[in-house]
């Protein structure tokens, strides 16, 4: 068993993503209420407009200046999310997606970081279990 | 040549390239210095890595000890010697230095302190000497 993150890592257009070390895919969307009488006062509800939004965040090489530009308004290309940089299959692969949010700072007594929030756009996003 | 090595002669060449009058640098996994050797030596000392710290799933972050140590002649010294507090100001400020490390392929930062790359108790009493550790972070490539 092996539950471990040391070899996580993502990719654009096949390149990886330089530095990076964290990405979280949140699966989400509108949540429609269809509770009705015949649900004798307990909730229903339907999947509305469905979404899918991740998190990357990565260090910066201040020294080299080694970092994949992914900043606000940056439209981005198969985007590719692996649980492990071996694995042939991606855990979620994204054809088309807009970079929403950016962030980029650091620490005197840490190290210079940058994030980033990607939503997916339209239908582009294929799953794939871990295998 | 190992990263270590490659620590090693950056550290030489910052501590040569201060010129300090009267001593010699040499490269040694510990200061203590041989019968006859030509006194003060600043003597360089990188000892095995330390802690990897796995940054992505390319680099991981290694830290390797290492120290200065100046060595001058005449046993265990109690009184104030102002040569040897500026020579130990000038190795700081070379070792600590960004252009320092300009030569050295993934340097990432160097901080003082640290555990010392020998073992200060064997070091002989008849010499007297000064010890400045420091810690030298260097990302490298992961297999």
């Amino acid at each position: 068993m092996s539950i471990s993150g040391k070899y996580l890592t993502c990719a654009i257009n096949g390149v990886e993503i330089a530095g990076n070390y964290s990405w979280d895919a949140d699966e989400g969307g509108d949540v429609l209420d269809a509770t009705v009488g015949a649900d004798r006062g307990w909730e229903r509800e339907n999947m509305g407009v469905q979404n899918l939004h991740v998190t990357i965040k990565g260090y910066m090489n201040v020294l080299t200046g080694q970092y994949t530009p992914v900043r606000r308004g940056t439209e981005v290309t198969n985007l590719e999310l692996y649980r492990h940089i071996d694995d042939g299959t991606p855990a979620f692969s994204v054809s088309e997606a807009l970079v929403v949010r950016s962030r980029q700072g650091g620490e005197v007594r840490g190290k210079v970081e940058w994030s980033c929030e990607v939503h997916s756009q339209g239908d582009v996003v294929t799953y794939s279990d871990p295998s | 040549m190992s990263k270590a090595a490659d620590v090693s002669a950056a550290v030489a060449a910052a501590v040569t390239a201060l010129n300090l009058t009267g001593v010699t640098v040499e490269r040694r996994k510990t200061p203590a210095a041989p019968e006859g050797a030509t006194l003060p030596q600043a003597v360089v000392s990188v000892g095995e890595e330390g802690e990897f710290d796995y940054l992505t799933a390319r680099k991981k972050l290694v830290t390797y000890p290492a120290a200065v140590t100046l060595v001058t002649a005449g046993g265990r010294k109690l009184e104030e010697d102002e040569t040897l507090r500026g020579w130990r100001e000038q190795v700081w400020a070379a070792v600590e230095a960004r252009a320092a490390w300009a030569g050295l392929a993934g340097w990432n930062e160097t901080t003082a302190g640290g555990r010392e790359p020998f073992d200060r108790a064997a070091l002989p009493k008849d010499l007297n000497f000064s010890f400045l550790v420091f810690r030298v972070n260097v990302l490298e490539d992961r297999a």
